[in-house]
């Protein structure tokens, strides 16, 4: 069979088509018969998945709500401040008190005033010399 | 651009082309068709006019019939139970259409049912269509290197199978 043949051929089979080709109207009048029936097309069928994806989204998030996160028993960080390591007591050592403060010695009594008499005392005189 | 104009002139070459791309079910080829035509109509496929009417017409076609296959196949899997059977099977006007064709029409149709989609395609585009394989490849949106192999190999499949038919048939 040659190019042709085929031709031939695929041109008889083009004469069937268009003897039975439904006409351009009616094609564009009647109603389509691929979509399933009442309300269950295709495009339907997504929108369904989402929406029950959307409740069950909404769900969860209500129930957390109420029953609080799942991390709301972690407790909230320590005040660096006040914190003091459980460890801190291997640092005392005897007498590590005395490390902290300045010693203090025993504060001397005032000597009483035996001395001489504030009264002036007179000018001293200081002898000319005679040339 | 008067569209319904350009869609009623080429309407009989575009029927033969949905007829190829639902595998000749006569129904899903006029669902086919009739969502392509109104695709064009209301403004969802707009022609740019970087190819011609027809070739990018049957571009539209091919990718209406494509999503049809898909939508076909998500609604038996998901939506089986509400199935509209028998939808997409071979209806009793495809089995009157093949009992009406004489022996040779018969045999091609024969052959071609037994191609690979892609060289039925090719085939019907060159010879059914009186296209290049060029245009042919821009309708299938393939290379021309593509289009020229599946030419060659499903040409010559078919002549086997046209011949094995025919030897049957004799």
């Amino acid at each position: 069979m040659q190019d042709e043949d085929l031709r031939r051929a695929f041109q008889e089979l083009r004469s069937v088509d268009e003897r039975r080709a439904t006409g351009f109207q009616s094609l564009l009048r009647r109603s389509p018969g691929m979509r399933a029936p009442r309300g269950l097309r295709l495009g339907a069928a997504p929108i369904a998945l989402g929406a029950i994806a959307a409740v069950l989204v909404a769900g969860f998030v209500l129930l957390n709500l109420r029953h609080g996160t799942p991390h709301s028993h972690v407790q909230s960080p320590p005040d660096l401040l006040t914190w003091k390591a459980p460890t801190d007591f291997l640092l005392e050592t005897p007498g590590s008190e005395l490390l902290r403060s300045v010693p203090q010695l025993i504060p001397t009594e005032p000597a009483p005033r035996t001395g001489p008499s504030t009264a002036p005392k007179p000018p001293v005189r200081i002898p000319e010399k005679s040339s | 651009m008067d569209l319904r104009a350009e869609l009623e002139s080429l309407h009989t070459a575009s029927f033969g082309w949905a007829l190829a791309c639902c595998g000749r079910r006569r129904r899903e080829a006029e669902d086919v068709l009739q969502i392509a035509y109104l695709k064009v109509l209301d403004g969802r496929a707009r022609f740019a006019g970087a190819a011609s009417f027809r070739t990018w017409l049957f571009g539209v076609i091919r990718r209406t019939a494509a999503e049809s296959r898909r939508q076909q196949w998500l609604r038996t899997a998901l939506l089986s139970r509400w199935q509209e059977r028998g939808n997409f099977e071979r209806t009793s006007a495809d089995a009157q259409d093949a009992t009406l064709d004489d022996e040779r029409t018969r045999q091609l149709r024969g052959g071609l049912a037994q191609l690979a989609p892609r060289q039925q395609q090719v085939l019907h585009l060159v010879f059914h269509q009186d296209m290049t394989i060029e245009e042919a490849a821009r309708v299938l949106g393939i290379s021309l290197g593509s289009a020229r192999t599946h030419f060659e190999r499903g040409k010559a499949r078919l002549r086997a199978l046209v011949a094995k038919e025919a030897c049957h048939a004799g």
